[in-house]
């Protein structure tokens, strides 16, 4: 029996599980802080933590937040130019997350309509697929071994 | 129940201020003398003669202003690695216009080996390094590096790196 608490759980989306989630940006200096409000491709091939396209750059500057220049390694071993920053992770489908929220790596590249999230977001969890049902179960806590 | 010094100890402290007396007017007899000389010969200042600010050495004055304020020392400095010149010459371009992605991807991964290298940094640590070289931060979570980079604002343009890797984040 597992009695770890569901955190979210839903159908694939186009075959791929999708997930909507709440991150936010906060100046730490002004306070101000910005939320971006979208759809994640939950993503086991992405080491980082969130993704999301080069053109959300606007929405993190405009509260005078100075991304950061680094690189990103892609599909094929290219490696890209990328900004970073770092953001909170406080809502994945329809649960809160307790404030602030869970600190994670943002990173703007690329022009993709979802966003990634990571491995380092997914540590934080238990997450299960199931291929034939096309069905993903978030849970929280560390998943018990069946005897 | 009176105290008195034995006459004995008296006269020792007489005979010594009286030495010391005849010793300090001995010693100043020879200072005077000393300056007299000098003085006679040239040898050190004199309130009379006004050197303007000017040492002599040989025929031609040494003036204080022909010296350098600061004395600056020789060599490379230690927190900035040494760049290889096509570094340098892609650091220049970069500072005159805009470069392609393809040259900054190259530039940052340049710099970052040079530094390094430099630094001796471990592999698998997240630093922040200026385009010139400098570690600004290091960290050993990616998460922990850009905490501790938001917070503060910073001169110069800085990149973040993980060490051993050629990107920071990315596909596995």
């Amino acid at each position: 029996m597992n009695s770890d608490p569901d955190i979210c759980e839903d159908h694939y989306t186009q075959g791929r599980p999708i997930v909507s989630a709440k991150i936010v940006v906060v100046n730490p200096v002004t306070l101000r802080q910005t939320t971006i409000h979208k759809d994640f491709w939950i993503d086991t091939g992405f080491d980082g933590g969130i993704h999301v396209a080069q053109s959300h750059e606007a929405d993190i500057t405009m509260i005078g937040v100075d991304l950061l220049n680094g690189t990103i390694g892609v599909a094929g071993g290219r490696t890209d130019p990328a900004h970073r920053c770092l953001v909170y992770l406080q809502q994945i489908g329809d649960y809160e997350l307790p404030m602030p929220g869970i600190e994670a790596e943002l990173v703007l590249h690329g022009s993709a309509r979802h966003g990634l999230l990571g491995l380092d977001i997914l540590k934080h969890w238990t997450v299960k697929f199931n291929g034939p049902s096309e069905l993903f179960k978030i849970t929280s806590g560390s998943a018990q071994p069946k005897k | 129940m009176a105290l008195s010094a034995p006459q004995t100890e008296v006269a020792t402290l007489r005979e010594r201020e009286f030495t010391t007396e005849r010793s300090f007017l001995h010693t100043t007899t020879i200072e005077q003398e000393n300056y007299e000389f000098a003085r006679s010969q040239r040898l050190g200042p004199n309130s009379s003669v006004d050197t303007g600010g000017r040492f002599f050495l040989g025929d031609g004055p040494l003036q204080l202003k022909d010296l350098p304020e600061k004395i600056e020392p020789i060599g490379f400095p230690v927190n900035i690695p040494w760049l290889p010149p096509n570094t340098v010459k892609l650091l220049n371009k970069s500072k005159k216009g805009p470069i392609t992605e393809k040259e900054l991807v190259t530039l940052m991964e340049m710099v970052a080996e040079r530094a390094s290298e430099h630094f001796q940094l471990d592999v698998g640590k997240f630093v922040a390094i200026t385009f010139h070289g400098r570690v600004v931060e290091v960290s050993d979570t990616r998460v922990g590096l850009l905490k501790k980079l938001q917070s503060r604002k910073h001169p110069e343009q800085i990149f973040v790196w993980r060490i051993g890797s050629n990107a920071f984040s990315g596909r596995l």
